[in-house]
């Protein structure tokens, strides 16, 4: 039924070619006219499989804007120069930024600012003083304390860093406000930075390095921003004197080192590509019709972009450049229909008898891309569509509208036919090939389980040794390889978010040790446990304890030169203490003056509120929705289990770590791998069984997708390979490929007709080899690991087509030869 | 009557511009020249990489009963690193670098080493005594007025600006000079609270050999 419907229509599109070639004709025009209005996007969200993890992550990095920094880290060259010289420069540099591309640039903290943090802190230390500290405090009036702390007050007096400290130590002669500054020193080391401020800039500990922080204005997946801002960069770098030397960390210069070293290697493949095809076309089939064969994907991806965005909407971009790669396989029909038909006076049997294993060749690849609509990640989803489509389309044309391009025979017997010829008369497959296979087959069956996806991204990422050495010298100066785990706590209310942080703070206390646990809340709680605080310290300054304090103090005193004031200071604050405040307080960091209704705008509680500025910018944020609240932990396996166990039981809060994200990541890909190849798997079978319905031919038609799969994986593992987001495409592309080479050699087998099969597959995977031969070569890990999978898998299913398929189907099929 | 008015007036209001005007110009001629002399001083000092120097210091302050006067000896080398020992009242040796302050003291006879990056008290007070121990004082131009008490020997008046922290402590910093302009020869700080520190260095000797012990706190001993 099938062959005489599609014999019926081709003789249909036959008897009108011309309709047929100026419908098709004028179809281009308004689908290349149509692209105009395409619209695309470059969003990472497509390609991310759905998963509550990965999107609180994904979000999490929009929100903070951690990606969109630029570092500078400047270092000093000559030893002649000193650190005045260098921040003098960082300065210079900073200013001459151009503000349309770094809206906002840092070389540092504000000293006085960090001053008037912890002014502010001391003021309220009432509130920030927990009753565990109270009973230390209580500990410490007796007279052998008192007169310890005298003997150490006196002493730092004399010395050059108690040199303006007086009226510091008589406001606090107990030191309690070490307690304060203690628990700052944590929450300031936990940076995971090795930062030292000097003069109110960033300098690292050997002195010769300052660092430059800039906020982008240009998205890292844009790269030719990215281009005009590291361009605009490097410009302002150019000036620096001959011995500063100047790092560049974003992830802007991956961007662009990346896109950089693609272009050079599609160039460089372009070329080779492009020669060894004039050669292949020019030498052995020596027809320019052929060309027409290249130009049928062209036109499909074409309409397929068009109607995609019709049923869709955006398209991404990865999805278009997959998609258009994908594609490039409709080659493949092209080149069978074109090889059944080339030197043929009347080609329509021809053709017509090649129409059912084109097609049911384009819908084994067609179910394997159904089977992306099973995915999790939304980019496949597009991608199948994307695909479907343009294999229809590529279809249609190769069989109804290549064959009435082609040009007619001129009577001679061309050089391809002859080739074509004793490729159909060769017997290459013969059961020692059948043997060798079976053998190796077998072998790499085992190393094939063992076959791992990649879950570091950084391993096929193709930036430039020069920027990977910038980033390795960063480290090595300023640390920070180790990015610690993060803890999230989001409310649409400060105050909520601030107790919910202390509750998960005192429960990570125990289960990880404060030591781990990097939390505002060991400094600054919530407004209800401040209030709480203060009402506790009020209590505990009573006139009993006040005097026998201020009489350990008089009479110990004494012995160091104390006058009878000295720490009046510190009686009148607690006196001071006793007085409610007559505002609110307010919480410190980045979101005060937006804070809590009751807060007037600007109230800053004492705390310094522009960005950069804030000890608390770091664990505050102000998002959308509200405030999100964060915490610092090291990311290992151990710590996040317990953080994830506890943020479980706070509806709100969540753990962004990488080391999650990663086996998240890892995790739900190679289940949707699973899936999409439980389902790839089941729709090949039934579409090959739909076009033989005979089992045994079915089989042998599997064996060359079964072959490269197992050939690829095994090995892959061998070679130390694994699997990645840009080879698993191209995994698919092989076995779509394979899968058609299958049916056609199963059908040639039954040798109904000489429609130059072997020549045909031959072509298609020399053309196809070529192009992936030479992305062996490339720089790039991710081209260069396509190039390796496609040239595996290509390998396999190529001998296994050409060189098993025969043999089997000679000895397990009743032939029907003619 | 009235034209006579006119004519008195005019010359008054002439020169009561041009006085206002002159006024700006010697603030300015004057804010040019202070700078000038800073940028010299700052010339001087950069001539020699070490030095040693004994010194007095007297200490002013409420917390205590009675005036403590301290006598010592300062070990300066370039870049940033000051050795501090004193002989009266208390024996002591403080070691300070940009990184760490190492210290003795005859009371507790310890060696004693902070990492100045975990206290940001203490950094923040060393980080200005290093300026103002330097003699380079054109940078601190943008954080405090600058006046001159006195020509020969030079005198300056640093007083902290109104943005500048410091200000919440420091009244006022009086730098006097050696004759000859090349270091220092008195630093008074006067402190917000009334409190005051004055230094006087003697015997000042540059690019003098420093040894190792010199800068060991463990050395006096």
């Amino acid at each position: 039924m099938f062959d005489k419907y599609s014999g019926r229509f081709y003789d249909y599109t036959a008897r009108n070619k011309r309709p047929v070639q100026v419908i098709l004709i004028l179809l281009i025009i308004i689908s290349l006219a149509a692209l105009y209005f395409v619209e695309y996007e470059s969003s990472m969200d497509n390609i991310l499989p759905q998963n509550e993890v990965l999107d609180r992550s994904m979000e999490f990095f929009r929100n903070s804007n951690i990606a969109g920094k630029v570092v500078v880290s400047l270092e000093l060259t000559s030893p002649e120069k000193d650190v005045s010289d260098l921040l003098r420069e960082t300065d210079l540099l900073a200013g001459s930024l151009d503000r349309n591309l770094f809206p906002e640039v840092t070389v540092g903290i504000s000293e006085s600012a960090v001053a008037k943090d912890i002014d502010a802190m001391f003021k309220n230390l009432p509130e920030m003083v927990s009753g565990n500290e109270l009973s230390q405090i209580d500990a410490w009036i007796d007279q052998k304390h008192v007169s310890q702390k005298l003997h150490d007050a006196y002493l730092q007096l004399l010395k050059p860093q108690g040199m303006l400290l007086g009226s510091m130590l008589r406001s606090d002669p107990l030191g309690m406000r070490m307690l304060v500054l203690e628990k700052l020193k944590a929450l300031s080391s936990s940076t995971g930075y090795d930062v030292e401020i000097r003069d109110g800039h960033f300098v690292s500990r050997d002195g010769r390095h300052a660092m430059l922080i800039a906020k982008s204005a240009v998205a890292i997946t844009d790269s030719a921003g990215s281009k005009k801002l590291l361009a605009s960069l490097k410009d302002r770098l150019a000036t620096l004197p001959g011995y500063i030397r100047a790092d560049i960390i974003c992830g802007h210069a991956h961007t662009v080192s990346n896109e950089k070293l693609i272009k050079r290697d599609i160039v460089f493949i372009s070329f080779i590509a492009a020669v060894a095809m004039l050669l292949l076309y020019g030498v052995v089939i020596r027809d320019f019709s052929a060309v027409t064969i290249f130009m049928i994907p062209v036109v499909a991806i074409v309409f397929s972009i068009d109607l995609s965005y019709l049923l869709l909407g955006k398209l991404s971009y990865w999805v278009i450049g997959l998609g258009s790669t994908v594609a490039g396989i409709a080659t493949d029909y092209g080149t069978h229909v074109y090889f059944a038909a080339q030197g043929k006076s009347d080609p329509s049997p021809f053709v017509k008898h090649v129409i059912k294993p084109v097609s049911f060749g384009a819908l084994t690849t067609i179910a394997i891309f159904l089977a992306f609509f099973f995915s999790g990640i939304k980019g496949y989803n597009q991608l199948a569509v994307v695909t479907i489509i343009s294999i229809v389309v590529s279809t249609f044309i190769s069989i109804f509208v290549l064959p009435h391009l082609m040009l007619k025979p001129d009577g001679k017997t061309s050089f391809a036919d002859r080739i074509a010829g004793k490729l159909e008369r060769g017997n290459i497959s013969n059961g020692l090939a059948v043997l060798f296979w079976i053998f190796i087959t077998l072998a790499l069956s085992y190393f094939a389980f063992h076959v791992e996806f990649e879950r570091d991204i950084k391993n096929i990422d193709g930036t430039e040794k020069e920027i990977i050495n910038a980033e390795e010298r960063f480290h090595k100066t300023w640390g920070g390889e180790k990015t610690p785990a993060v803890l999230v706590v989001n409310s649409k209310d400060y105050e909520d978010a601030l107790e919910m942080n202390e509750r998960i703070y005192r429960d990570a206390v125990q289960a990880v040790g404060a030591e781990n646990f990097t939390s505002m809340a060991s400094l600054w709680q919530a407004e209800k446990t401040r209030k709480e605080n203060a009402g506790r310290w009020n209590e505990f300054w009573s006139e009993e304890r006040k005097q026998r304090l201020r009489g350990l103090l008089l009479q110990e005193g004494k012995k160091y030169n104390f006058s009878k004031n000295a720490f009046e200071p510190f009686f009148e604050s607690l006196k001071a203490n006793n007085d409610p405040p007559s505002t609110p307080l307010t919480p410190p960091g980045l979101p005060l003056n937006k804070g809590r209704s009751e807060t007037s705008p600007g109230d800053t509680g004492g705390f310094s509120e522009k960005s950069g500025n804030s000890l608390f910018e770091r664990f505050v944020q102000k998002t959308d929705n509200g405030y999100r609240v964060v915490s610092f932990f090291p990311d290992t396996k151990e710590y996040a289990g317990s953080m994830n166990e506890i943020s479980g039981r706070y509806p709100g809060s969540y753990i962004v770590s990488a080391a999650v994200l990663s086996n998240t990541l890892s995790e739900v890909v190679s289940k949707d791998l699973r899936l999409m190849t439980l389902i790839s798997a089941i729709s090949v079978i039934v579409m090959t069984y739909l076009c033989f319905f005979n089992f045994r031919e079915t089989l042998i038609a599997l064996v060359p997708p079964l072959t490269s799969i197992v050939w690829l994986f095994g090995l892959m593992a061998l070679l130390g390979l694994s699997i990645n987001a840009a080879n698993m495409i191209a995994g698919v592309l092989v076995i779509g490929l394979n899968s058609d080479y299958g049916i056609f050699m199963t059908f040639r087998s039954r040798k109904e007709m000489n429609t130059g099969t072997v020549m045909a597959i031959t072509i298609c995977t020399v053309t196809t080899l070529i192009g992936a031969g030479v992305l062996i070569f490339a720089k790039h890990p991710a081209l260069s690991s396509v190039g390796v999978t496609m040239v595996i898998g290509l390998g396999a299913g190529f001998f296994s087509s050409v060189m098993v398929v025969p043999k089997l189907c000679e000895l397990f099929v009743k032939g029907k030869a003619i | 009557m009235k034209v006579n008015n006119i004519f008195i007036t005019l010359p008054l209001l002439s020169f009561f511009l041009l006085v206002l005007c002159a006024s700006g110009l010697t603030a300015a001629d004057d804010a040019a020249e202070i700078t000038a002399m800073l940028r010299k001083l700052g010339e001087n000092v950069s001539a020699f990489k070490s030095l040693k120097t004994d010194f007095i210091q007297e200490k002013d302050l409420a917390i205590f009963q009675s005036k403590i006067v301290m006598k010592g000896r300062i070990y300066l080398q370039k870049p940033g690193r000051i050795a501090w020992h004193v002989d009266e009242p208390v024996r002591y040796s403080v070691v300070i670098t940009d990184k760490s302050i190492r210290q003795w003291d005859e009371d507790t006879d310890r060696v004693q080493e902070i990492a100045l990056s975990g206290n940001p008290v203490f950094q923040n007070v060393l980080n200005q005594l290093t300026v103002w121990f330097s003699g380079d004082y054109i940078s601190l131009l943008k954080d405090y007025d600058v006046r001159v008490l006195k020509k020969s020997p030079l005198v300056f008046e640093f007083t902290p600006k109104a943005n500048n922290a410091a200000g919440k402590i420091i009244k006022n910093i009086t730098i006097g000079l050696r004759e000859d302009e090349r270091y220092l020869k008195q630093i008074r700080i006067l402190e917000v609270s009334g409190d005051s520190t004055t230094i006087i260095f003697n015997d000042t000797i540059f690019d003098a050999p420093i040894e190792g012990p010199d800068f060991e706190v463990k050395r006096r001993v």
